[in-house]
């Protein structure tokens, strides 16, 4: 069986067959030296201790290693010049917990919704795709501490780069029907959620977020059985997850299969304990200070990026080159993008690529000419239709939250 | 055998990877979408299988074969509608030195080792608030007695170190010789060495339960010699893809007095 298999693999090359071997989890048949030539290429971030590899998980392309248990996966950052849409396979992973599920019997998958409704339901995948109308919205998810690595002073915690978001189109169910359908009891002030994944010690707090009772019945809150027009991959939330569109990936519970209408404010760990920014407009403190009173953390602030140079790339003399990026905010819309090629002295306005909704990333491009030979700090930022955009200089919280600071990528001309 | 059924089941999870390889996407006949995450049906499988392949011109050879001997060889039923991944060892272990016992037993019940290099060169405030967090918030149940030794660990081996005073780890835990004739001090033992922050007597938790472990190796004469030698060296592959660190300076009477207990935790032979 085995001997068969390296014959029939010979047709793709043997890294492509490893990489492939590796997706199927099929290391215990192939040798050990063939499983070593698994590791993925290292490389390091821009800060201190950024050493990474990139690794294959199961329905995953290469991503950058976080952590292996429970996973984290950081999306590499070329990926987002290649199109606005994040491919399920390069889609960044983020869990809390360990022990996270590994096989979904999507027949006997419940998603149970209870507490104060008239009607407690248990749906099947089924019942939900069948008893409730579908809706499609694309959607960024990023995580609260996409750019960690970056806070100044460093910060405790996963330390990503940019690369902890994703846009994708999300299709499922109204949040606002399921409630519905079970009939929200009077009294009702927010609702929990809670997916699969489990915590290996019973002391550790079980991973439950909540939203206020309005927010869920937004009709934009959604349970999507659906990413990009395929089933979620596993360590996406395969088979629903939530989606809370303009929020943090905090609040996107994946594996979802359990809501629970409450008549009081939630207490539990992630909510009360993490996940809480400075009660204040920039969520910011001076830097290396005490948090002082906060708040959960809640809709994503402007961010935008170049996408088509990356650090360090040369570009030609006198000649235009595209710069092309993406924008993205809270759920407001973008309205416009700035571009300077010499470190935020001037601006130019950029143009904005197709709009695939307030919540999606947008597409910018700017023409850029390189007068001469030399080293050129090019930056871009974003604003929203409220007139929010983003700090020239970052923003500092405790916990290395929501960095949206004008970002610069260094280029050379030659 | 388990491992014909995984390349079965996950076969049809490497899809999207072999388009991007260069392979165009692979349909089995009779179903609707492309084969990116779901394992279809026994059934549907089975037809794809016998007799209709020569319909199937984007199906990719190699893998039709791995997905024919795998059926051909199969017992367990697969259910429709199954989902089933594995995912990769971990393969970064803490680096040794006083201490390491106490990160090998205390902070991987719950996170593999990652967590620890990644985060920025700091001094000892930075990793004491580190391990109160884990013990407070988090319930890590690390004893009082080991978390000074456990924080010098971390500053010394991953920090920067403050030049305080350096773990006597070995002085605490050798301390704790276990002694036979003292019931429950085995277990008191094995819970100060973390055995037990991961392994339940009698349900798994990140590890096998020990009776489990003790039902394994029931019928192995070499029973006492394997599982000391797992409990010094380490290893995975034999429960799952977890890794169990080695627990390297456990004298070897312990290591075996250990074994011992534990394949006492199987109860009788039948």
């Amino acid at each position: 069986m085995s001997a068969e298999n390296h014959t029939r693999a010979s047709s793709l090359n043997r890294r492509q067959f490893l990489r492939a071997a590796a997706a199927m989890g099929v290391g215990g048949v192939l040798s050990g030296p063939a499983l070593s030539a698994l590791a993925g290429e290292e490389f390091t971030m821009p800060f201190a201790n950024g050493q990474r590899r990139l690794v294959t998980f199961p329905q995953k392309r290469e991503l950058i290693l976080l952590t292996t248990r429970p996973p984290q996966l950081e999306t590499p950052f070329s990926v987002f010049n290649d199109g606005i849409l994040t491919p399920n396979d390069a889609f960044f992973v983020r869990y809390h917990l360990a022990n996270i599920p590994t096989s979904v019997d999507t027949d006997q998958f419940r998603l149970e919704v209870k507490g104060k409704v008239n009607t407690s339901l248990s749906l099947s995948l089924d019942d939900l795709k069948k008893g409730f109308e579908p809706v499609e919205l694309i959607a960024v998810n990023q995580c609260s501490g996409n750019g960690r690595g970056f806070s100044k002073p460093r910060v405790a915690g996963g330390q990503l780069g940019n690369g902890a978001m994703g846009n994708a189109r999300w299709k499922g169910v109204r949040l606002k029907d399921i409630l519905a359908k079970a009939g929200v009891a009077a009294g009702a002030k927010q609702v929990t959620f809670q997916g699969l994944d489990r915590a290996p010690l019973e002391q550790m707090p079980a991973f439950i977020k909540s939203l206020e009772i309005d927010h869920a019945l937004d009709g934009e809150v959604m349970v999507a059985y659906q990413m990009n027009g395929e089933d979620l991959p596993m360590l996406n939330g395969f088979p629903i997850r939530l989606v809370v569109p303009g929020h943090y990936g905090t609040y996107w519970v994946k594996h979802l299969n359990l809501i629970t209408v409450v008549d009081q404010d939630f207490t539990g760990f992630w909510v009360a304990g993490a996940y809480r920014v400075p009660d204040n407009t920039g969520a910011c403190v001076e830097p290396g200070a005490a948090p002082g009173k906060t708040k959960p953390i809640a809709r994503y602030n402007v961010r935008s990026f170049i996408t088509s140079l990356g650090e360090g790339a040369t570009v030609p003399v006198g000649k235009p080159v595209s710069v092309r990026g993406i924008a993205f905010d809270g759920g407001y819309g973008i309205d416009s993008v700035r571009f300077s090629s010499d470190g935020g002295e001037t601006w130019r306005e950029g143009l904005l690529g197709a709009d695939s909704g307030k919540y999606s990333f947008r597409e910018w491009t700017c023409q850029f000419t390189a007068p001469a030979a030399a080293k050129y700090e090019l930056k871009c930022c974003a604003s929203n239709r409220i007139g929010q955009s983003q700090p020239q200089s970052p923003l500092w919280n405790p916990a290395g939250y929501m960095r949206n600071v004008v970002e610069s990528v260094h280029v050379i001309a030659s | 055998m388990k491992y014909l059924i995984r390349i079965l089941v996950q076969t049809l999870a490497i899809t999207p990877l072999l388009r991007r390889a260069g392979f165009p996407a692979c349909r089995f006949r009779g179903l609707s979408s492309p084969l990116t995450s779901r394992t279809p049906s026994l059934a549907t499988l089975e037809s794809a299988a016998t007799g209709r392949l020569e319909s199937l011109p984007y199906m990719h050879w190699p893998l039709v074969l791995v997905a024919i001997v795998g059926l051909v060889l199969s017992v367990a039923p697969l259910r429709a509608g199954v989902l089933k991944i594995e995912l990769p060892p971990e393969t970064t272990t803490f680096k040794p030195g006083p201490g390491a016992e106490i990160a090998n037993a205390h902070c991987l019940t719950c996170h593999s080792v990652e967590y620890v290099p990644i985060q920025p060169p700091s001094a000892s405030a930075f990793w004491s608030a580190e391990v109160k967090k884990m013990r407070e918030k988090y319930g890590a149940q690390i004893p009082d007695e080991l978390t000074t030794p456990l924080l010098n660990y971390l500053v010394k081996t991953y920090g920067l170190s403050t030049n305080g005073e350096i773990a006597t780890t070995s002085a605490v835990l050798s301390a704790t010789e276990p002694t036979s004739s003292k019931p429950g001090s085995v277990e008191k033992f094995a819970a100060l060495y973390g055995c037990l922050s991961c392994h339940k007597l009698d349900s798994k938790l990140v590890g096998p339960s020990y009776k489990d472990v003790a039902a394994k190796y029931r019928n192995d004469p070499a029973a006492l010699e394997k599982i000391s030698a797992q409990i010094h060296n380490g290893g995975s592959g034999k429960w799952g893809s977890v890794v169990m660190p080695p627990f390297a300076t456990m004298s070897d009477a312990q290591a075996k007095e250990l074994a011992n207990w534990i394949m006492a935790q199987g109860g009788t032979p039948k």
